[in-house]
C-alpha cells in the first residue's frame, strides 16, 4: 500500500516538474540567448548555453539610456495610479458597505454593467477627450485616464463586508467619522486585501501596453512595454540585434520575477479569497 | 437633517473613482454608440449622420466575415486549453503530497510577466529556420511549420503564446476551488468503489462548477481584449489571419482614422460580450452546481 502511495507520487512529481519546464523555458531561452554572440544565435543546431556569457549585450541595451528611462516612465506612473486607485476604491467601497445614501442599487448596478463593458470602446472618445485639455503626449494624462479600477472597488466592497459590523458600530460611538473609520479602523483589518490589490494594480500598470501606445507618441514618454516594441520592430526584424534585444527583455522582466518571488503570498493566495471570486 | 448629511459624505466618498470612471469610461461608452452613425475621420468639424451605413457596410465586406470568424476561433482556442489544462494541472497538483508550492510558482510566473516582452522571446522560438521549437519538432521527428509566418499556423501560434501566459490564473483559482471539495464525499465515494475517474467526474467535477464558470466567462472576456501578442506576434498577419475584432479596431481607428466604422466595430464588440455574458449565465444555471 505504502509502495503503491510512493509509486504515485513520484509519478505526480514527474509530470509537474515536466510541465513546469515546459512553462519555464521561455524565460530560460531569453536569458541563454541574452548572453549568446551572433553566430551562436543564428547557430544550428541551436546552442543551449554559449561559450563566453557575452554581457556586452547589457551594455549595448542599456548604454544610451533610453531602456531604464522607459522603465523609470513605467514604474513611476504605476506607482502613482496603484496609489490612486487604491485610495478611491477604498472609499468607493466603504461607502458601499457602510454609508447610507440615495441612488446606492442604481450605482451598483450602473458599475457592474461599465465593468463588463470592452476597455476598447472608450479609447476614441477618451483620447479625444484628452487632446481637447491638451493631455495628449502627456503622463498626467495617462495618470488620469487610468486611475478607477472597477475591479479593485469590487474586491475591496466584498473585503469591508466581511469585517463584523460591531466594530464600526464601536468605533462610531468612540466618536470617529466615516474618514476615520475607514483608515484607522477597516484598511488596517484588511491589510493583505490592499497588499494583494497594490501588487496586481501595479503589475498591471507596468506592463499596460495598449492604450498608453495610442496616447504616448513622444520617445522620452514611451513605456517599457512600448520602448521594447519599437526597439524590436526596428532591429528584429532584420535579425540584426537579437542577443541586444534579448537582453533588453531580460531587464524588463527579471525584476517583475523578483518581485512575485516576494510578493506571491499576497498575489496567489490573495486573488482566489473569496473576495475576489464572488462580486 | 443627519440623512441629508450622510447622502453628502456618500457623495464625497464616491466621487474620487466615479469621476474618472464617469469622464474616461462611462461617457465614452456612450459618445462611442453615437460616433457609430457617423462618419468622422477623427480630424475634421464636419461629422455626416449616416444611419446604420457602417454597420451595413461592416456587415456586407467579407474581410469583416473574416474578422468574425477569427474572433470567433481565438476565443474558442484560447478558452477552452487554459481551462481544460488549468484544471488537469490543479488536479495533479492536489495528489502531491508536498512541494507542489515551487510547481505553482513557476506556472503562474508567465501570468505576471508584460505580454510584449514575452511575445518578443516567443517570435524567436517561432523562428522557422533556427528557432528552437522547429528544432525540437525535428528531434521528435514531428512536421516542422512555418508557424507565425505562414496564415495556416499564426492563429495556433498566437494561441499557443496566450495559453502558455494565461495557464497559471486558471490553475491556482482550480487548486483553491478542488481543496475546497470535502474530502469525506470523496471517500465514501471510494468505499461505493468508484474509482479516481469517477469520483473525479460525479463529485469533484460539479462540484467546481461554480469555478469553471466564473473562468469561462472571464477568459472569453478577456480573449475578447487580446492585441498585445497580436501586435507584436503578427500585427494581424500573414494575410489577415490573426486579425481579430479588437485589433481591427484598432487599424480602423487609429491607423485609417475612420473613426466611424471603428465605433460601429466597438459597439459591435460590446454587443457580443454581452450576449456571450447572458448565453454563459444561461448556460450555468443549468449545469453549475451551488450549494
Amino acid at each position: 500500500m505504502r509502495r503503491k502511495k510512493g509509486v504515485k507520487n513520484l509519478f505526480i512529481h514527474i509530470s509537474l516538474a515536466l510541465v513546469s519546464m515546459i512553462l519555464a523555458f521561455p524565460f530560460l531561452w531569453m536569458f541563454t540567448n541574452s548572453i549568446k554572440t551572433k553566430e551562436e544565435i543564428w547557430a544550428v543546431p541551436p546552442r543551449v548555453w554559449p561559450a563566453v556569457a557575452q554581457w556586452d549585450n547589457y551594455a549595448d541595451a542599456l548604454s544610451d539610456g533610453t531602456f531604464l528611462m522607459y522603465m523609470w516612465n513605467s514604474a513611476y506612473t504605476a506607482v502613482i495610479i496603484t496609489v490612486i486607485i487604491l485610495a478611491n476604491s477604498a472609499m468607493f467601497a466603504y461607502a458601499l458597505t457602510n454609508i447610507r445614501f440615495r441612488g446606492k442599487t442604481l450605482l451598483i448596478s450602473l458599475i457592474m454593467v461599465t465593468y463588463i463593458m470592452p476597455a476598447t470602446t472608450t479609447y476614441v472618445p477618451s483620447y479625444v477627450i484628452l487632446s481637447k485639455i491638451g493631455l495628449i503626449n502627456t503622463h498626467l494624462g495617462y495618470i488620469i485616464s487610468s486611475c478607477a479600477s472597477i475591479f479593485n472597488i469590487f474586491f475591496l466592497r466584498t473585503t469591508f463586508s466581511q469585517i463584523s459590523p460591531g466594530i464600526v458600530e464601536a468605533a462610531r460611538i468612540d466618536g470617529a467619522g466615516h474618514w476615520k473609520i475607514l483608515w484607522w479602523v477597516l484598511a488596517p483589518m484588511s491589510k493583505s486585501a490592499f497588499v494583494t490589490l497594490g501588487l496586481l494594480s501595479f503589475l498591471g500598470c507596468y506592463n499596460s501596453y495598449l492604450w498608453p501606445s495610442l496616447l504616448l507618441r513622444r520617445k522620452e514618454k514611451y513605456l517599457v512595454s512600448m520602448g521594447l516594441q519599437a526597439f524590436f520592430s526596428a532591429e528584429g526584424a532584420f535579425g540584426l540585434k537579437w542577443g541586444t534585444i534579448m537582453a533588453a527583455c531580460c531587464v524588463i522582466v527579471f525584476p517583475l520575477l523578483l518581485l512575485f518571488l516576494f510578493g506571491q503570498r499576497w498575489i496567489l493566495n490573495g486573488i482566489t479569497s473569496d473576495s475576489a471570486v464572488k462580486e | 437633517m443627519r440623512k441629508k448629511r450622510e447622502n453628502l459624505t456618500g457623495i464625497l466618498f464616491i466621487i474620487p473613482a466615479m469621476l474618472p470612471l464617469l469622464v474616461f469610461w462611462i461617457l465614452p461608452v456612450i459618445f462611442s454608440g453615437g460616433l457609430s452613425f457617423t462618419n468622422w475621420d477623427m480630424m475634421s468639424e464636419d461629422i455626416k449622420f449616416m444611419g446604420f451605413k457602417n454597420y451595413t457596410s461592416l456587415l456586407r465586406d467579407p474581410n469583416f466575415g473574416r474578422v468574425l470568424k477569427n474572433t470567433l476561433v481565438f476565443a474558442v482556442g484560447s478558452t477552452i486549453p487554459t481551462i481544460f489544462l488549468g484544471m488537469m494541472i490543479a488536479l495533479v497538483m492536489d495528489g502531491a503530497s508536498k512541494g507542489a508550492g515551487l510547481y505553482r510558482t513557476i506556472i503562474f510566473a508567465p501570468y505576471i510577466t508584460p505580454m510584449v516582452a514575452i511575445s518578443v522571446v516567443w517570435s524567436w522560438i517561432f523562428e522557422p529556420r533556427v528557432g528552437i521549437l522547429n528544432f525540437v519538432m525535428r528531434l521528435v521527428s514531428l512536421p516542422e511549420s512555418q508557424w507565425l509566418q505562414s496564415s495556416k499556423t499564426a492563429m495556433i501560434s498566437v494561441l499557443i503564446v496566450t495559453t502558455w501566459k494565461s495557464l497559471g490564473w486558471t490553475m491556482i483559482f482550480y487548486m483553491e476551488a478542488i481543496r475546497k471539495v470535502p474530502k469525506s464525499l470523496l471517500e465514501s465515494a471510494s468505499m461505493d468503489g468508484a474509482n479516481g475517474f469517477w469520483r473525479f467526474i460525479k463529485i469533484t467535477l460539479p462540484m467546481i462548477s461554480p469555478t469553471t464558470f466564473f473562468l469561462v466567462i472571464m477568459s472569453t472576456i478577456s480573449s475578447l481584449q487580446a492585441y498585445d501578442q497580436i501586435q507584436v506576434l503578427t500585427q494581424g498577419g500573414p494575410a489577415g489571419a490573426t486579425r481579430t475584432l479588437l485589433y481591427y479596431y484598432y487599424q480602423e481607428a487609429f491607423q485609417n482614422f475612420n473613426t466611424g466604422k471603428a465605433s460601429a466595430v466597438a459597439v459591435i464588440l460590446v454587443i457580443i460580450t454581452v450576449i456571450l455574458s447572458l448565453a454563459e449565465t444561461r448556460i450555468s444555471k443549468k449545469t453549475v452546481f451551488y450549494n
